[in-house]
């Protein structure tokens, strides 16, 4: 093998070691693991085990709350012309249904199993940012758990989970209910994101050594590419929930036909996220899948290869599906025809997957516990849903079925089979690895056929109901219409769905036993690392891997890793750590200091909630204190990075050496701005697509642009915030007594030119007359600069703090890593300014 | 960085080609003038992708006759040379709508 890093693989022959390891490193290795002692410790835990428990238990909190939301809509839709619910209350429940298992359960739910399996599955202690994760799980959390009460307030959303303008403008939705959306979907598009860097950062960059992308498991592959779909696709909600917001609050004409706005773009920014979410969903839960069921079979995947490049190739067509939402709007035929054939080429990866499976399942020997039942009946289901989901990518079939309850038939059956029933398998799959008991085969068998005949009775007539002409969305509908039976039907299969569920919920009661110093074991026979023998540590010691099924292939595996035989056996430095190796060939490259729990970033997530939700109750002055403690909280937490400690490098076993501290483009902190600054360049892109798509609607309400004479002091400007921030790490690493205040004092100049910037083109486009609530120029042109404006806020906050930290002795050549990443923030925020003050400068020109 | 160009080459060239079509396509109906030329344009740029994912394809297939020790840059070939041909089979698949009468 040739190396990635310039690590030697021979030293991997070293392990597993044969000396004795001293004593009592596994009680300190216990002790630095250790789980929370006192009551207010459960809350700031940081560590995987708690967090990804919690996380999951909340995900699934809010499925059961969708759930019952669903049941209701489903008691007034069981006869014609009843009262149950009345239409008002029907409006918030079915939004809220949508909403609720789209933001706070689907996506939440599948990166909880991430986080809480990704550690153990690839080897290493923790995942990169504890913290972060901790601080996306809180904020997810109070979050939601407000947005869910909106519903007792009469106050929730009641425009569709899709929101679609002009239903939600102002004119036909004057409450705060959509705002309720707009701006509670806020604070989960953070915790979504932010889980996703975790998860790609950890993937790529905390494996096991040996782990080469060639033996990276199924589900590490899925969760990779589910959280780069994440970084690509929510930055498009981001940005419309933004301008949504911002045409209700201050009347900047966006999606307002009167004004040059075109409602059409929220389809196409709302729908470039909503379709690619639903393989958001599904990726994580096929490789579940992919991996519980060679565990099933007692055999290998059959054509891994093949999977992982169909995983790759949804990720890639998935973005390219998204007007298929959007055949009855009046896109032009060749427009629609295009994504037609994407819509129908999607289906070929998807197909290469679960013949993957059915492969595997008849070349192994299928037991039909609870998950491989699970696993049949989801691969079942959604195989149907596949099928109508090729039938509504044919344009002719589309424009009947749109809207009606085929397509909710449609979407229930992707959804359930797809997501659903494979994180049901998992649960009952991994509980024995989190919890000291496995959940019962016997009711698990119950819930299984109650849920999967529950599904198709409830889910199968509505199929029929849709082609009969039944709308969707409706709160009730006449008698003698041929509607009354499937509906009763339908009704009768959700509570069927409904029991399932509650007996899950008694059977999780009674037997799952999380947080405990044992787990009941590989129950399953599972082959990958997270069924060895673990504590709060993760692995005792993290093993060579030379297989992609390594418990299974290296037989004594067990033993020599519990024996800690293997790399960091216990905590060379007396505190929490974890390897870092390479991305490609998962070579050692350094040791991760851990961080300690603390209350930081708890209070930073319920800081962040509020600021958001309170904004939604227009208690503006409230709302920024909130917001304002919750970068208080932030700062706090970045306070303490970068601290020097220890020695420069240790003995992680075997007489391996590894540095204890890295900086630049090795590092995991590096990899996480530079994911960040995707997201923002993506939020940007979009926002530039906006501009574009709302002149070619109106042209002819376009004005000028400010005399071209402004834009050389704005771009001038902008190019020595850029200069000055990379200049300035420049000097930090020339390592001279001067260097840390001169590069602090360079940033910090750095960020007050990009201010500058940023003052000189607002005030240029204010003194040109434009206005932002005048048009739909006015409306893009400020939002760029609003989106620059916050970055510049954002760089103007980071200046003083690299000041702070260097007159406090934080800032060094050693320990440049902080730094670094602030530069490349500055330089981000710099070069996006330029572009964007290009394009509203130079396009159209002139005026149209 | 390269390995993962050269592993992902063929959908990338699969995403830029829609893309671009999606763009041509949006001009053409901005524009308003003679939708032949920019199906022609697309179709010259169809061919172009086309050629680029038979380059990579044909480049990691001698490569993979080389027998390479490295197990890794082994399974990055093979799953180049299969996100190829799905990309390719992705360009075709697309290119077709522009075939269609105007």
């Amino acid at each position: 093998m040739s190396s990635e890093t310039g690590f030697d693989p021979e030293l991997y022959k070293r392990f597993p070691t044969t000396e004795a390891r001293p004593e009592g490193e596994l009680e300190q290795l216990d002790e630095v693991w250790c789980g929370p002692r006192r009551p207010w410790e459960w809350i700031t835990a940081i560590n995987n085990n708690y967090i990804g428990v919690y996380y999951v238990g909340a995900a699934m909190l809010f499925f059961v709350l969708a759930g019952v939301l669903a049941l209701l809509m489903r008691t007034q839709l069981a006869l014609p012309m009843t009262g149950f619910l009345a239409q008002e209350t029907y409006n918030q429940i079915f939004t809220m249904h949508g909403t609720v298992m789209m933001f706070l359960f689907a996506v939440p739910a599948v990166e909880a199993l991430g986080v809480l399996l990704l550690p153990q599955m690839l080897g290493a202690r923790d995942l990169p940012f504890p913290r972060l994760s901790a601080y996306a799980f809180w904020a997810y959390l109070v979050g939601g758990l407000c947005f869910f009460a909106s519903l007792f307030f009469g106050l929730a959303p009641n425009g569709g989970w899709f929101m679609y303008p002009p239903l939600t403008s102002t004119t036909y939705s004057p409450g705060i209910n959509a705002d309720f959306w707009l701006l509670g979907i806020g604070f989960i598009e953070i915790s979504a994101i932010a889980g996703a860097i975790e998860i790609i950062v950890g993937v790529l960059k905390t494996r096991a050594p040996g782990m080469t992308l060639d033996k990276l498991p199924i589900f590490a592959w899925a969760m990779l590419i589910f959280a780069c779909m994440i970084i690509i696709a929510f930055p498009s909600i981001i940005l419309s929930t933004l301008l949504l917001e911002l045409e209700r609050a201050l009347g900047w004409p966006f999606f307002d036909a009167a004004k040059g706005g075109d409602p059409m773009l929220w389809q196409h920014l709302f729908w470039f996220f909503g379709h690619p979410e639903v393989y958001i969903i599904f990726l994580p839960a096929a490789g579940a899948m992919s991996t519980l069921i060679p565990a099933v079979a007692q055999t290998k995947l059959v054509g891994y290869r093949l999977v992982v490049l169909a995983m790759l190739a949804t990720g890639f067509i998935s973005f390219g599906v998204w007007a298929h939402h959007m055949f009855t709007t009046g896109m032009p035929q060749i427009s629609i025809n295009y994504f037609s054939a994407a819509s129908m080429a999607v289906s070929v990866p998807a197909g290469v997957q679960v013949f993957a499976w059915i492969a595997t399942l008849a070349a192994g020997k299928m037991r039909f516990n609870t998950p491989g039942l699970f696993a049949v009946g989801g691969l079942v289901i959604f195989v149907m849903g596949g099928l109508t989901g090729v039938m509504v990518a044919m344009v002719p079939f589309d424009w009947q079925a749109h809207d009606s309850y085929f397509i909710v038939a449609h979407l229930h059956y992707v959804l359930i089979g797809g997501m659903v029933f494979p994180l049901f398998a998992a649960i009952y799959y991994w509980t024995p690895m989190s919890s000291s008991r496995p959940l019962s085969e016997r009711w698990g068998k119950w819930i299984f056929w109650l849920m999967f005949v529950g599904h198709n009775v409830t889910f199968m007539p509505m199929h029929l109901t849709g082609l009969m002409g039944m709308p969707r969305r409706v709160y009730t509908y006449l008698p003698e219409r041929g509607w009354d039976l499937p509906n009763m039907i339908s009704t009768v299969g959700s509570f069927m769905f409904g029991l399932a569920v509650l007996l899950w919920v008694v059977d999780m009661v009674r037997n799952f036993r999380p947080f405990g110093n044992k787990d009941a074991g590989n129950v399953f026979g599972g082959p990958g690392l997270e069924w060895l023998p673990s504590g709060r540590y993760s692995l005792r010691s993290v093993p060579v891997i030379k297989s992609l099924y390594p418990v299974w292939d290296q037989p004594d595996l067990a033993r020599d890793v519990e024996a800690g035989r293997y790399f960091l056996p216990g905590a060379p430095r007396g505190e929490r750590e974890t390897m870092i190796t390479s991305p490609i060939n998962a070579e050692p490259q350094y040791l991760q200091r851990m961080p300690q729990p603390s209350s930081w970033y708890v209070w930073g997530a319920i800081f962040t909630a509020g600021f958001f939700l309170i904004l939604t109750i227009q208690a503006y002055l409230v709302s920024v204190i909130s917001g304002v403690l919750a970068v208080y909280c932030i700062l706090k937490w970045c306070w303490g990075l970068d601290r020097p400690s220890g020695p420069a490098t240790v003995d992680v076993g075997g007489g391996v050496r590894l540095p204890t501290y890295v900086s630049g483009p090795s590092s995991h902190g590096w990899w996480a701005m530079v994911i960040t600054l995707i997201v923002s360049g993506m939020v940007a892109i979009m926002a530039c697509f906006s501009y574009v798509f709302l002149w070619s609607r109106r042209p002819d309400l376009w004005q000028a642009p400010p005399e071209i004479g402004s834009l050389p002091l704005t771009l001038g400007l902008l190019a020595a915030a850029g200069v000055g921030a990379w200049a300035s790490q420049g000097a930090l690493k020339l390592d001279r007594p001067r260097s840390a205040g001169i590069a602090a004092v360079l940033m910090l100049a750095a960020t007050l030119a990009a201010g500058g910037a940023f003052a000189a083109e607002a005030s240029a486009w204010w003194n040109s007359g434009l206005r932002p609530d005048a048009s739909s120029q006015g409306a893009t042109v400020y939002a760029l600069l609003a989106w620059q404006g916050t970055f510049v806020g954002i760089s103007l906050l980071m200046g003083p703090f690299v000041l702070l930290r260097w007159l406090c002795g934080l800032v060094s050549s050693r320990y440049p890593a902080t730094f670094e990443v602030v530069a490349l923030f500055v330089a981000f925020t710099a070069v996006q300014g330029a572009a964007t003050t290009l394009l509203i400068r130079l396009f159209p020109g002139v005026g149209a | 960085m390269r390995f993962w160009l050269l592993m992902l080459g063929g959908l990338l060239i699969w995403a830029a080609h829609f893309m671009a079509l999606y763009l041509l396509s949006s001009a053409s109906d901005v524009a308003r003038d003679d939708a032949g030329a920019w199906n022609g344009a697309g179709l010259v740029f169809s061919l172009i992708c086309l050629i680029a994912i038979a380059g990579l394809c044909w480049r990691c297939i001698v490569w993979l006759r080389m027998k390479p020790t490295d197990e890794t840059r082994a399974f990055g070939l093979r799953l180049a040379v299969a996100g190829g041909l799905l990309g390719g089979i992705g360009v075709v698949f697309q290119t077709l709508v522009l075939l269609a009468p105007v």
